[in-house]
């Protein structure tokens, strides 16, 4: 018997007799995982790096969200405090109001009111100024946040990735190993048996 | 990403090799390996459409967390503005009632300048009551956002754990085509086995 097979590389081989069959095919299967170890390492690799850099994304977005949450941290604090300003004048004011309304002292509580008022307002307006920033910082943080979720579950993602190329390639590797000890069993049982057919035909020969 | 494509089934050329031999248990073997291979990919594609998902469902998760991040800063500049106005409007009401009280110090003057400045009051605790309302469609906004994003890491876990099952499932249809080929094995040598004993009684 003669055929012609083509291996992984598109390399003809001849192939003439059962033994030079499955030595091809022994070889074509050795071939082909060979191949298939390179492809896997290509992947294995190219999976490990893009895991590297989402790690490193996300670290680098963590620390961006911990700068954020300190300069928030920082202006949430003004605002509390301009805030506790605000309010002190403001109750301050509404008490000289009261107080002046009742008829005592209008003469220097109605204009400690006014006072008292001016200052409440440039307090709460400074405080609005300063609720304003620390949002905007409380808005990087949660951005930074979904930055490093992003890269955290594309690392993930990847470290699967490549967990399961590295158990293809274990499976594919003892598929390939099976597959080769079948051929050459085959191969070894057909040896033997041929032999002991030539041996039985020269007995009775 | 896999290799699954590429590897983890024998050389198609040797099944075909097996599958002419005109051998039955060679034909047999070849045909359950084909089978496990068949049913390999199947599961391997099917995992690959679930990977596909759990990524799409994880960029969702994180769009929703920027949508967030956006509502915080428009409930920012609304509370801002807000405050800025009130606080604003009292200052301005406090220095136009003490210039008031300047020009008018008598009792009628004090009492005028106290309405001027209650009424710039109101107008702040308006302005910002406004602006309270707005900021507070965004705080809503951002529970939406809150509730989106757990929706889709929800979605994403429920993708993961298919393809998870999908990954098992390979390895049943692996396991298939290991038993395929080492039927071939048992096979060759039952049959030369069988040659041998006849010879023997022949």
């Amino acid at each position: 018997m003669t055929a012609t097979i083509q291996t992984a590389t598109q390399l003809p081989i001849a192939l003439s007799g059962f033994d030079g069959d499955m030595s091809a095919l022994d070889a074509l299967e050795t071939n082909h995982q060979q191949n298939d170890l390179k492809t896997g390492e290509t992947l294995v690799h190219g999976e490990e790096n893009a895991e590297q850099k989402a790690c490193e994304d996300a670290r680098q977005a963590i620390e961006r969200a911990e700068e954020a949450k300190a300069h928030q941290g920082f202006w949430s604090d003004l605002e509390n405090a301009l805030g506790d300003v605000a309010e002190v004048a403001g109750a301050v004011a509404a008490a000289a109001t009261a107080v002046a309304s009742a008829g005592a002292a209008a003469a220097v509580l109605v204009p400690l009111a006014e006072a008292a008022s001016v200052t409440a307002g440039v307090g709460e307006a400074a405080a609005g100024g300063a609720h304003g920033a620390a949002k905007q910082y409380e808005a990087s943080a949660v951005r930074a946040m979904a930055d490093a979720q992003e890269g955290t579950l594309r690392a993930g993602r990847m470290e699967t990735a490549v967990t399961s190329t590295v158990d293809d390639m274990r499976d594919a590797d003892e598929a390939h190993r099976q597959l080769q000890q079948t051929i050459q069993g085959t191969i070894q049982t057909h040896d033997q048996t041929s032999v002991q057919i030539a041996a039985s035909t020269r007995i009775r020969g | 990403m896999n290799i699954t494509n590429v590897t983890g089934s024998p050389n198609p050329q040797v099944l075909d090799h097996l599958l002419a031999s005109g051998d039955p248990g060679a034909e047999m073997a070849a045909m359950a390996v084909e089978t496990g291979t068949a049913e390999r990919k199947t599961a391997s594609e099917t995992r690959r459409a679930y990977e596909a998902e759990e990524a799409s469902e994880d960029q969702q998760q994180v769009d929703a967390m920027h949508q967030k991040a956006k509502d915080i800063e428009s409930e920012g500049w609304l509370d801002a503005a807000g405050m800025i106005g009130q606080g604003v409007l009292d200052a301005t009401g406090g220095a136009v009632g003490l210039a008031m009280l300047g020009s008018d110090s008598s009792q009628a003057g004090m009492a005028e300048a106290n309405d001027v400045s209650s009424i710039f009051h109101a107008a702040g605790l308006g302005a910002h009551g406004i602006a309270t309302g707005f900021a507070t469609e965004k705080r809503a906004a951002e529970a939406n956002d809150d509730a989106n994003a757990a929706l889709c890491k929800a979605n994403a876990d429920r993708a993961k754990e298919a393809a998870e099952d999908m990954h098992d499932a390979e390895k049943d249809a692996a396991d298939y085509v290991k038993a395929g080929l080492d039927f071939y094995r048992d096979y060759v040598s039952t049959d030369a086995q069988t040659q041998a004993a006849a010879l023997h009684r022949a």
